[in-house]
């Protein structure tokens, strides 16, 4: 089977950010020089090495053979374009977020913003809650302390409606 | 007998004596020898009339009654020096009280315009004091207020922020992230229309 140019690439949500596409392409490179060395050899039956669990959920997405030179290398291309034109965002935490939490916001950020959007992890403890989130040319303040501060005018009627 | 009844008695026998000088020196020459032996005579009895004991006794007597009457009229210069002295005394006394009770009373009225000055001084002092005393206590009641309203505002305009910090500081080790998910993905979706817009145009 090899991929048609209108089909739609899935990028699996555990392929998070620059650095899972950096690392599968350097698997995909690796994968196909073996593979093209078992072909020069003239090995009759090439076998796919043992690939990683990311590469393995991106074949399962994607649906590629890796056995073929062509949807090596249509997969190759893709992830060099998807590295250089994906949307991409940042998150700053307070606390490093388990991969269950980061699946289900880049969930939904591929479901309700753009599909391939890629997303990097920052840390910073002084957050306390919520986080921040950069974008290309924006800067979006999702902490509880800016949440509070944009409802002081709630607070100042409760303290002052208890007579403080 | 007075020192005018002597001098009497002394001018009427000079008068007497030169009457009797003038008889003789006018009674003519025939009667001058006569005369002469009266004049003689009469000089001898002069010179025995007044003799040295008689002048010393009129001597003695006049010097007694002049020193009677300097004795008397010292004694009525004594008692005239006494009485001037006394009511000299008097006067002195009277005028001294009175100058004395002019000056105390200009004193008394002295120090009682002054105690006036000075308590109304004082009682100037005393307004200007409360005058300032209350300008002070509206100043500081103006400051205090002002100090409460400021920090009312500072501790509004930072509330976020310190009950933020307090969050933090009580529970911010136990909230998990697991727990903000739908925090987080309300905030995001709030915010999906700019996210999903600046994606689309960015750079």
């Amino acid at each position: 089977m090899e991929p048609s140019q209108t089909q739609q690439f899935l990028l699996p949500v555990s392929v998070v950010g620059l650095v899972d596409l950096g690392r599968l392409a350097r698997e995909l490179e690796l994968l196909d020089a073996v593979l093209h060395e078992a072909t020069l050899r003239g090995d009759i039956e090439v076998k796919v090495p043992k690939t990683s669990h990311l590469m393995d959920q991106l074949i399962e997405a994607t649906r590629v053979d890796l056995a073929q030179p062509k949807h090596r290398e249509w997969l190759a291309s893709t992830l060099a374009i998807l590295k250089q034109q994906a949307p991409r965002v940042h998150m700053s935490f307070s606390a490093d977020p388990s991969p269950q939490f980061v699946a289900k916001v880049l969930q939904w950020f591929r479901t309700e913003i753009h599909p391939y959007v890629l997303l990097t992890i920052g840390l910073q403890p002084s957050i306390g809650a919520g986080c921040m989130l950069r974008t290309t040319n924006k800067y979006f303040d999702l902490s509880l302390a800016k949440n509070m501060s944009k409802h002081t005018d709630i607070l100042i009627q409760k303290l002052r409606g208890q007579g403080v | 007998m007075t020192l005018w009844q002597l001098i009497l008695i002394v001018g009427a026998l000079l008068s007497t004596t030169a009457a009797f000088i003038w008889n003789t020196l006018h009674t003519g020459g025939a009667k001058k020898r006569d005369a002469v032996d009266i004049e003689k005579a009469a000089e001898d009895d002069v010179e025995h009339i007044f003799n040295d004991t008689f002048r010393e006794e009129l001597r003695n007597r006049g010097r007694l009654h002049f020193e009677k009457i300097i004795s008397e009229n010292a004694m009525f210069l004594q008692q005239d020096l006494r009485l001037t002295t006394s009511q000299l005394n008097d006067y002195m006394k009277s005028e001294i009280t009175r100058n004395l009770e002019e000056e105390f009373q200009k004193y008394e009225q002295s120090i009682n315009d002054a105690k006036q000055l000075a308590i109304e001084s004082i009682q100037k002092t005393n307004t200007a004091i409360d005058e300032q005393r209350a300008l002070l206590g509206q100043e500081v009641q103006k400051q205090i207020t002002a100090e409460k309203e400021q920090l009312i505002s500072r501790f509004e305009q930072n509330m976020a922020d310190i009950i933020n910090h307090y969050v933090l500081g009580a529970i911010g080790n136990q909230i998990d992230l697991n727990d903000q998910l739908e925090f987080i993905l309300a905030d995001l979706e709030a915010n999906k229309e700019a996210i999903a817009e600046d994606l689309r145009h960015g750079a």
